[in-house]
């Protein structure tokens, strides 16, 4: 495998100092909630904000309400909204994944149906694919949806489903035949819809955004299925690989390298600040490194290519960076980090210590990831 | 993107894969080791990217023979306007360890790879009081342990510069030794994926390949990442230096040799995990690989010192310097 350099162009470099300028302003330190990536918060009204200024559902066609921008131009926005911790948690999933899979797979009127809402920032997607026996082994799963007069019946459970309770929409993999990969179907269903019961599964950390989704003989209209009848493995594997290559992967614990550094910088020459310096430096130099593999990736998206063995072999390792990182701040951490400190700081260090296993886990774990590359390896090298 | 000339790539592949016996015969006979340097500066010509894809090569093939530290040397005297000694010479970017007298252009210089038969030696006093470059012919210099020999079996020994002339600091050669041995280490690390690749598909135990078992597509893994995130940061930070001059791209440059020696580092284990005992044989490829990356880690081990300054450079400034864009 191998990834290419690239550079921003003219034009991207603008694009990434609008952006900048506009979230100097608009995210002024202590005036939001500080995230971990794309675990930011909920803030409906910044995602509406985002939306106005054509910074989501970037690379979605312009006569849907979409930017018809690049991939590129996208990772310049996101970059700059993780760096800051921004709230991205209500738009996130539905600007990165739902959007393009839509306006990929979906027919004329599901477009005008919702990729002009993913991008004004004011719908809210989650998807669900786990169940209670089906997590790795994805394929195996048994929520099914039955054809009906107008539609389907729909009934079942999915599993650690992010963000359901503030989801205005679902996008669930469903069973509708018998073949293990051929009998699968995506369909768009609402989260309101009668039969749809979300409860908030209480993570380690406390919080309540990851869900247990029900489904009880819950009506979904015809119009609603995305893509093809059987297609449903194919769509989501491809929605996968737009998940895995992104700058997301390595900058869920930029806000908190960023006040690192700036305890050094207040220890001055201190003993064991040199130490520190030397780590933060070799941590720089890695993110670095990520982030020119992030972009590469983003380029060969642009090119029409569809890196998902490069995706997947960049996540497996930025994720455990991410780790590393963690480990490494709490390490010169003075003091017991605590949920609830007052010093916002402290808490999203206390939150990343308890989270961060979640990074290699959610979006496939390490180990798929490692059976996806060592397939590709063996066609690349063998 | 500046980029390396393919027929230049597609050369170098045809010559080492061949295995000289004369190393440096076919490298100098080629020109490699001037690659890089301006003809009318006693060169042949070329970009630092055509230079950083002899180093690349040099490492993927295990070349035994001192094209690098010959480039290095050469072009510190092609800097200063001097006519450099046609043939093997030294190079040392300084270490704690030396004792240099700038006033005398005199001085002790220890670990210096490939000294004995050189024809002339550069040094970078770097921790001197006045930083400074020293050059000696070979009348100027002795060489403490002539016998002296690194992991790999290469003449590595303390320099004496006995009486040489200095010139004022270049930062491109300290910053060119740190790109240059990042694109060896890459290449080295390349050439050790597809022969892991290679051999765990080879070897069969318990009635298949031993890279279809999981535990060992780890390692894999693991060694693959090594080789793409590797390339990539030599070829940018060999572009951008390219382009802008090594001094905009100083960071890229400190970047890319902290983050290839990181991968070294777990390549190496990873191939060692995944070839099992034969690995561990003196002759067995993967043994060469690894004692001449353990000796090119070891020459530029003071990249800790660039760490640190990366480190001071990001306080207040992580996300700025990660995502960082060299221009004009």
């Amino acid at each position: 495998m191998r990834l290419k350099p690239t550079v921003l162009t003219e034009s991207e470099r603008k694009l990434r100092s609008e952006v900048r300028t506009y979230l100097d302003d608009r995210l002024q330190p202590g005036t939001y909630p500080l995230g971990l990536g794309m675990a930011g918060a909920f803030d409906p009204v910044f995602s509406r904000d985002l939306g106005s200024r054509g910074w989501l559902g970037m690379s979605l066609p312009t006569e849907y309400g979409g930017g018809g921008r690049s991939a590129v131009e996208r990772l310049i926005v996101v970059e700059e909204l993780l760096a800051r911790g921004a709230p991205v948690g209500y738009h996130w999933i539905a600007d990165r994944q739902s959007g393009p899979n839509i306006a990929a797979f979906g027919t004329a009127q599901q477009k005008a149906a919702f990729l002009p809402g993913i991008a004004s920032g004011e719908l809210s997607f989650a998807i669900g694919m786990s169940e209670p026996d089906s997590g790795s082994d994805l394929a195996s799963l048994r929520s099914r949806a039955e054809q009906v007069e107008g539609g389907w019946l729909v009934n079942g459970t999915k599993i650690w489903t992010t963000g359901a309770s503030h989801a205005t929409h679902i996008i669930a993999l469903l069973r509708t035949g018998p073949g293990r990969y051929d009998g699968l179907t995506q369909f768009i269903i609402d989260a309101d819809a009668p039969g749809v019961t979300i409860s908030p599964i209480e993570f380690i950390d406390r919080t309540a955004d990851f869900c247990e989704v029900s489904f009880v003989d819950t009506f979904v209209p015809a119009d609603r299925l995305l893509g093809e009848e059987g297609a449903g493995w194919g769509q989501n594997t491809a929605e996968l690989s737009l998940e895995r290559g992104g700058v997301d992967r390595w900058m869920s614990v930029m806000p908190l390298l960023e006040h690192w550094a700036k305890r050094i910088g207040e220890q001055g020459d201190a003993d064991g600040s040199s130490e520190q310096k030397t780590k933060l430096g070799s941590v720089v130099a890695r993110a670095w490194s990520f982030r020119q593999m992030a972009l590469s990736i983003a380029r060969l998206v642009d090119q029409g290519h569809s890196p998902v063995a490069e995706a997947a072999l960049v996540k497996e390792m930025a994720t455990r960076f991410e780790q590393e990182c963690v480990a490494l701040i709490s390490e010169h951490y003075a003091g017991v980090p605590t949920l609830g400190s007052p010093d916002a700081e402290e808490a999203l260090l206390a939150t990343a210590i308890l989270v961060s296993p979640s990074w290699t886990i959610r979006g496939g774990t390490n180990e798929i990831l490692r059976s996806i590359i060592g397939k590709a390896l063996k066609h690349d090298r063998g | 993107m500046i980029e390396a000339d393919p027929d230049l790539v597609a050369a170098l592949d045809d010559l080492w894969r061949a295995h000289p016996d004369n190393e440096w015969e076919a490298a100098s006979n080629m020109g490699l080791p001037w690659i890089g340097i301006a003809e009318d500066s006693g060169g042949v010509g070329g970009t630092i990217a055509d230079q950083v894809a002899v180093a690349f090569a040099v490492g993927k093939y295990r070349v035994r023979a001192p094209i690098v530290e010959t480039h290095l040397a050469a072009a510190q005297y092609a800097v200063v306007d001097r006519t450099f000694p046609v043939g093997p010479l030294a190079f040392s970017p300084g270490s704690g360890g030396d004792r240099v007298d700038v006033q005398q252009a005199s001085g002790e210089f220890r670990d210096v790879a490939w000294a004995e038969g050189a024809l002339a030696f550069v040094g970078v006093a770097a921790h001197a009081d006045r930083p400074s470059i020293l050059f000696a012919e070979a009348d100027e210099f002795t060489l403490s342990d002539p016998a002296g020999r690194d992991l790999a079996g290469q003449p590595l020994a303390t320099v004496t510069v006995l009486s040489g002339s200095s010139a004022p600091p270049q930062p491109a050669a300290r910053l060119d030794h740190a790109l240059l041995r990042a694109a060896q280490l890459a290449g080295a690390i390349e050439g050790i994926a597809d022969l892991t690749q290679r051999y765990t598909n080879e070897r069969v135990q318990f009635g298949k390949p031993v890279a279809a078992f999981q535990a060992v597509t780890q390692h894999l893994v693991v060694v693959e990442q090594a080789a793409v995130a590797s390339r990539i940061v030599v070829e940018q930070a060999t572009s951008l230096a390219a382009e802008f001059g090594r001094h905009r791209a100083t960071f890229e440059i400190g970047a890319t040799h902290l983050v290839v020696d990181h991968h070294a580092r777990l390549a190496l284990a990873a191939a060692h995990q995944a070839h099992g005992a034969i690995g561990m044989t003196a002759e067995y490829p993967l043994a060469h690989y690894a004692r001449l990356m353990h000796t090119w880690r070891a020459l530029a081990r003071d990249h800790r010192v660039s760490a640190a300054h990366i480190g001071r450079d990001a306080i207040g400034n992580v996300a700025r310097l990660a995502a960082r864009e060299v221009s004009a």
